[in-house]
């Protein structure tokens, strides 16, 4: 593959880590706060992105044709975002707080549950079965092509703004945690939840607005990513699998590495695809192989680096 | 340090020595549990048969009596229940009685009909003793026949003792027979075992005398009296340090009480001599039962039980979801020598050891007091006997050295002093080395004979408790400067 | 003649005393349980019971022993896994790529399956226990979609056209293709189940059960016990891996057929759904929970038009069922049927009582 080829495909690479940052974000923000890993993140954005559908195509255009689509597509996109904040806000106050007995293992169980719930509810809520779901809508479809001797670099005008809208938010996100109370308070519940609630934080309200947080970021990336997709419940499982693995493979214990990890995977990807084809045994070569490949070689780190390339050691109490 | 391969050689060796030895004490100890089973199993059979002949017995006994007799014999329980339902039904009439009529005045107007159900209630239960009586008069029994069955029933009598005394030989013959036997099995299995340990020990002392294989710590490292040793100890978390260059050494036999004020790094120095927190400058030596010395830095975390060291935990760390006698159990998982393959088999030798364990857990129990808590889980159970039972729990696997994080917290006074006592009571019935953190000071004074005090990960002094009540460095930690 | 029929008498006591005796034993139900199920079927294949009537019974039967599995590991070692429906799908695929292309006998094929299931648990568990507990479910997640991602994509594995062994397959002398009304590899289904249940309780009530529980409950505790926890928490996770593989093999012998699109995440999280509805502790209970979560979706659910319709909603179902448990009952369905004998002994007892009052009133 020639230098230009490899551009575009980078590009569409880091179109796919941009979703895949704000998923991996919101996974990490869960756990520094409730100290469990919410498997419900996919499942929660892929809600999200069923309601911009449903919303926009079957009621907006129908009830406000006069409107521009702009607007109507804002309204869409909000609407989703409050429905990923209010779903994360009801898990962590309605179905963790409310558990009689609350321990990791039970958290990740609720979230578990809360997968399967959503899996069973979003198809039968919005459509039948069988009833093909429309695309959702995009703000460009433009594409941008700028020529570079007798090739072209071609960049969708939507992957570029879902680029910008991720490295936006996620900036956001820093800055609060660096700034706010909020971010205090995440900050020093995620280090001691104990003494967090001593010193007057209201640890309850903070890990509540953090699900709600994570919700919320993670139906952003399930929107931007879905605009590229066709929307089914199946939507956000690969992209949850790789937040997660991205989380493992940047370190839990930062909120940095993580987004990293997220960058990495489909870069790495990237590279396997382009390598497992070179790959034969006998008639075939490995090319169908290549998430195989990505998937072992995060195994190995791992395995080199259990606690995550940018993770800190930290010292359990006894 | 360098491991020298000879010393790796004989560790291995040792191990090979004790799994040996404590698969003989196994053999041994075998032997009453299996008794035991078996004198069990041979009286409930013996039971079975006395209780079958027994009832084919009565019938002919009955054929003996005479009228009157029997009469006697078979009517007074049957009399006895007649009584008691009669005395239940005219409670019942009487009850329903005065719910229909309420009033006095009532009651004596109908005490006539009253008086009527009772009598009619007494009348048949009457009738029916009659029958019962007419049932045993009627029969008709000559006095040659009364002979024949008495004879009869003589006979049978002497026949069934016999056959029951002939069971029971039989059945202690089996017993003998099957003890006997498991006791040659067990002592080929012991010959066997102990040919092995002589060969092993032959080897042990070959590698001993050769004048390549040294100890890997000189003697010099460690007094002979001592049994751990805390060299430099330094631990630090991020910038803190919680341990600042610590050393002091626990003489064996000891009851030895590390003090200091509120977070003066004391639970941290017992995280590092049981490896739980990995110490990054420092050594920590240890002599174990053979008398050899060794770096615990080595070992991980669930290896250094396996060298008699055992710890209990500040907040009590039971497993809530299983029996007490379970936790005792869990105590001795070190000693199991079965393998997941036994368990999945429950093969015969692993049931045999699970049964020797459970007998020692029960025995510990019982000396210390707890044996009414068996089979309780210790949800809902008070402080105190947590405290204890994982105090037991420490003493299945026979350790050298104890060491209890702040056994008294938590406790009252009364049960402060049984504590005092329990651990006094251990430390000279099992032979083994005590050393605890403790804030209680009465308790320390009572119990230690000798005292290290820290403040802020530094030693301040070390002595009996004399000495380290009339310290001025202890005085000022505790009471503020000045 | 009145002899004989006092020693019939005896013998019968006898009887009685042993069987109490062997009631007692908890393998006992088990056996009961095997007898009963074979009957079924042996009553079945006589054309007294309708067929549709027994066919959901063995895969039902499959999942359930995936879910004992997976109760030890939930359960006894407290670790959640979601690679359960990527392992299961990797034995049925495996041992028809081995039996069909490969043209090998499927006992050995079966050998090899568990050998693969012992060798993934091994590396997956290692990697991933060596941090925390809490990663076993992230890399298995991500494991269940790789192998998904594999059965779709791979040419081996017939890709998303599914595999199918066209002539049946013969395992142990035992026959079986999708034209059989009654597929007698029920009876080795049966087998399959009543030995890893006895395998389960022998392993529950041995110190490798105590020490994943230790484990579970406090792992510092369970370390200054002397207990690896690396040790035991891998071999919950290979038990659990062993029996989803085995399963997998099971159900493509018995369906000789197998899609990609069946071994998804609703799968695993339903093996989940019905370990913690039953009661993550009791091999009854997750009887019990699977029942309710694979078994009732064929009995009555497919009876409902509301999930005729929707067919998806019967995850919604089992998703409200665990969020449920979880939330206010966690000892399951079990704890359920016990707490309610107590109840109801304890009303019983107080009907009683008030009813003597009634009828006796006060003493003469």
């Amino acid at each position: 593959m020639d230098f230009i080829g490899l551009v575009n495909r980078l590009i569409l690479a880091f179109a796919d880590a941009a979703p895949l940052a704000l998923v991996t974000l919101a996974i990490v923000l869960i756990f520094r706060t409730s100290f469990t890993t919410n498997f419900a993140q996919g499942m929660i954005a892929t809600s999200a992105a069923y309601m911009v559908t449903v919303f926009y195509n079957r009621y907006l255009v129908i009830q406000y044709p006069d409107f521009s689509p702009f607007i109507l597509m804002m309204v869409a996109f909000i609407s989703g975002i409050v429905v990923g904040f209010a779903i994360g806000v009801f898990i962590d106050t309605i179905l963790i707080r409310k558990s009689r007995y609350s321990n990791v293992l039970t958290k990740q169980m609720i979230t578990m549950g809360s997968v399967l719930f959503l899996m069973g509810l979003l198809p039968t809520i919005f459509f039948k079965a069988d009833l093909n779901m429309p695309s959702i809508p995009r703000f460009f479809t433009k594409n941008i092509t700028i020529p570079v001797g007798d090739k072209f670099i071609i960049m969708q005008e939507n992957h570029l703004f879902s680029i910008l809208i991720a490295t936006v938010v996620i900036s956001i996100v820093f800055v609060a945690l660096k700034y706010t109370k909020w971010g205090l308070g995440v900050r020093s519940t995620a280090s001691n939840e104990k003494v967090a609630g001593m010193m007057g934080v209201n640890t309850k309200m903070i890990t509540a607005l953090s699900w709600g947080i994570a919700g919320a970021l993670g139906s952003l990336g399930g929107i931007l990513y879905a605009t590229t997709q066709t929307v089914t419940v199946a939507l956000m499982t690969e992209m949850q699998v790789n937040g997660f693995l991205a989380a493992i493979l940047g370190g839990f214990s930062t909120f940095f590495g993580p987004i990293v990890g997220a960058v990495m995977i489909p870069v790495m990807s990237l590279i396997s695809y382009m390598i497992s084809p070179m790959i034969k045994i006998g008639d075939s070569d490995l090319g169908v192989y290549y998430k195989v490949f990505v998937y072992i070689i995060i195994l190995i780190i791992i395995l080199i680096k259990p606690i995550g390339i940018f993770g800190k050691k930290i010292a359990k109490k006894v | 340090m360098v491991k020298n391969y000879s010393s790796h050689r004989k560790v291995l060796l040792e191990r090979n020595i004790s799994s040996l030895l404590y698969q003989i004490e196994l053999a041994e100890s075998y032997i009453t549990v299996a008794e035991k089973q078996l004198t069990e199993k041979m009286n409930r059979r013996i039971e079975n048969y006395k209780s079958n002949h027994q009832d084919e017995l009565l019938q002919s006994y009955y054929a003996t009596l005479t009228n009157s007799s029997i009469i006697k014999e078979m009517t007074e329980d049957a009399y006895k229940d007649l009584d008691n339902k009669l005395y239940w039904k005219k409670r019942a009439i009487k009850t329903s009685f005065e719910r229909k009529y309420k009033s006095k005045e009532d009651q004596e107007q109908h005490q006539e009909k009253l008086n009527k159900r009772m009598m009619d209630a007494e009348l048949k239960v009457d009738l029916k003793k009659k029958a019962l009586l007419r049932k045993y008069d009627s029969r008709n029994i000559t006095d040659d026949q009364m002979i024949l069955n008495k004879k009869s029933y003589e006979e049978k009598l002497a026949a069934a003792n016999q056959a029951i005394s002939v069971y029971e030989n039989q059945q202690k013959l089996i017993l003998d027979q099957k003890m006997t036997k498991i006791k040659l099995q067990l002592e080929t299995k012991k010959n066997k075992l102990s040919k092995k340990l002589s060969v092993k020990n032959a080897h042990m002392e070959q590698l001993l005398n050769d004048p390549k294989s040294k100890l890997r710590f000189s003697e010099d490292i460690m007094n002979e009296t001592s049994i751990l040793k805390i060299d430099h100890l330094t631990m630090q978390f991020g910038g803190l340090k919680a341990v600042d260059d610590l050393s002091f050494e626990v003489k064996k036999g000891e009851v030895f009480g590390l003090i200091g004020p509120n977070g003066a790094g004391k639970t941290t120095v017992f995280n590092c001599i049981t490896q739980f927190y990995k110490p990054p400058f420092g050594n920590i030596y240890y002599r174990n039962s053979v008398n050899d010395i060794l770096l615990l830095n080595d070992f991980k975390v669930h290896n250094v039980i396996k060298q008699g060291i055992v710890r209990t935990f500040q907040n009590v760390e039971l497993i809530w979801e299983l029996s007490i006698l379970d936790n005792m159990l869990v105590g001795a998982h070190s000693l199991y020598r079965s393998t997941f393959f036994t368990h999945s088999f429950q093969t015969f030798g692993f049931k045999r050891e699970e049964a020797i364990l459970k007998a020692k857990a029960e025995k510990i129990l019982s000396d210390l007091d707890l044996i009414a808590y068996k089979d309780f889980y210790p949800v809902g159970l008070p402080y105190g006997i947590l405290k204890k039972i994982e105090l037991a729990r420490t003493l299945m696997t026979n350790p050298n050295l104890i060491i209890l994080d702040e056994p008294a917290a938590g406790l009252n006074d009364s049960e402060t002093e049984s504590l005092a006592l329990t651990i006094k009571q251990i430390q000279k019935d099992y032979n083994c080395t005590i050393f605890l953190v403790e804030h209680d000071m009465g308790l320390v004074m009572n119990i230690c004979d000798t005292i290290c005090a820290i403040s802020f990960g530094k030693k301040l002094a070390i002595g009996t408790p004399k000495e380290i009540q009339s310290n001025k460095l202890v005085q000022e930690a505790y009471l503020g400067g000045e | 003649m009145n002899k004989l029929l006092k020693q019939t008498r005896y013998s019968w006591n006898h009887f009685k005393l042993y069987f109490k005796r062997i009631a007692k034993h908890p393998f006992f139900p088990i056996l009961v349980l095997g007898f009963f199920l074979i009957l079924l079927q042996v009553i079945g294949s006589t054309g007294l019971i309708r067929p549709s009537l027994l066919n959901f019974i063995s895969p039902v039967l499959i999942r359930f022993m995936v879910a004992l599995g997976f109760m030890l590991l939930l359960g006894y070692a407290g670790l959640a896994s979601l690679g359960t429906a990527g392992f299961m799908g990797l034995g049925s695929y495996l041992i028809g790529y081995l039996y069909q292309t490969m043209g090998m006998p499927s006992e050995l094929a079966f050998l090899i399956g568990i050998a693969t299931a012992l060798v993934l648990g091994v590396l997956v568990g290692f990697i991933s226990l060596r941090v925390e507990g809490m990663y076993l479910a992230i890399v298995t997640l991500g494991l269940g979609e790789i192998l998904k991602n594999f059965f779709v994509n791979s040419p081996l594995t017939g890709a998303s056209n599914g595999m199918r062994l066209f002539d049946g397959i013969k395992i142990l002398g035992i026959f079986s293709s999708t034209s059989q009304v009654y597929n007698p590899v029920y009876y080795l289904i049966v087998i399959l189940m009543i030995l890893s249940m006895v395998w389960i309780l022998n392993i529950i009530n041995s110190p490798t059960g105590r020490a994943m529980l230790s484990i579970k409950n406090s792992t510092s505790a369970a370390q200054a016990m002397g207990i690896s926890i690396m040790k035991y928490r891998l071999s919950a996770f290979l038990m659990a891996t062993l029996f989803a593989v085995t399963a997998g093999m099971l159900q493509m012998i018995r369906t000789t057929t197998s899609y990609p699109n069946s071994w998804g995440i609703d799968l695993s999280l339903n093996v989940l759904a019905a370990v913690v509805i039953g009661g993550t502790k009791n091999i009854w209970g997750v009887l019990i929970g699977t029942f309710i979560v694979f078994g009732l979706k064929d009995i009555v659910l497919s009876r409902i038009p509301f999930f005729q319709t929707y067919n998806n909603a019967h995850l919604m179902f089992s998703g409200i069922l665990i969020i449920v448990v979880v939330m206010f009952y966690p000892g399951g369905v079990v704890k359920l049927f016990s707490d309610l004998l107590k109840i109801i002994k304890n009303v019983s007892k107080k009907i009683s009582a008030s009813w003597k009052e009634y009828r006796y009133g006060k003493e003469l």
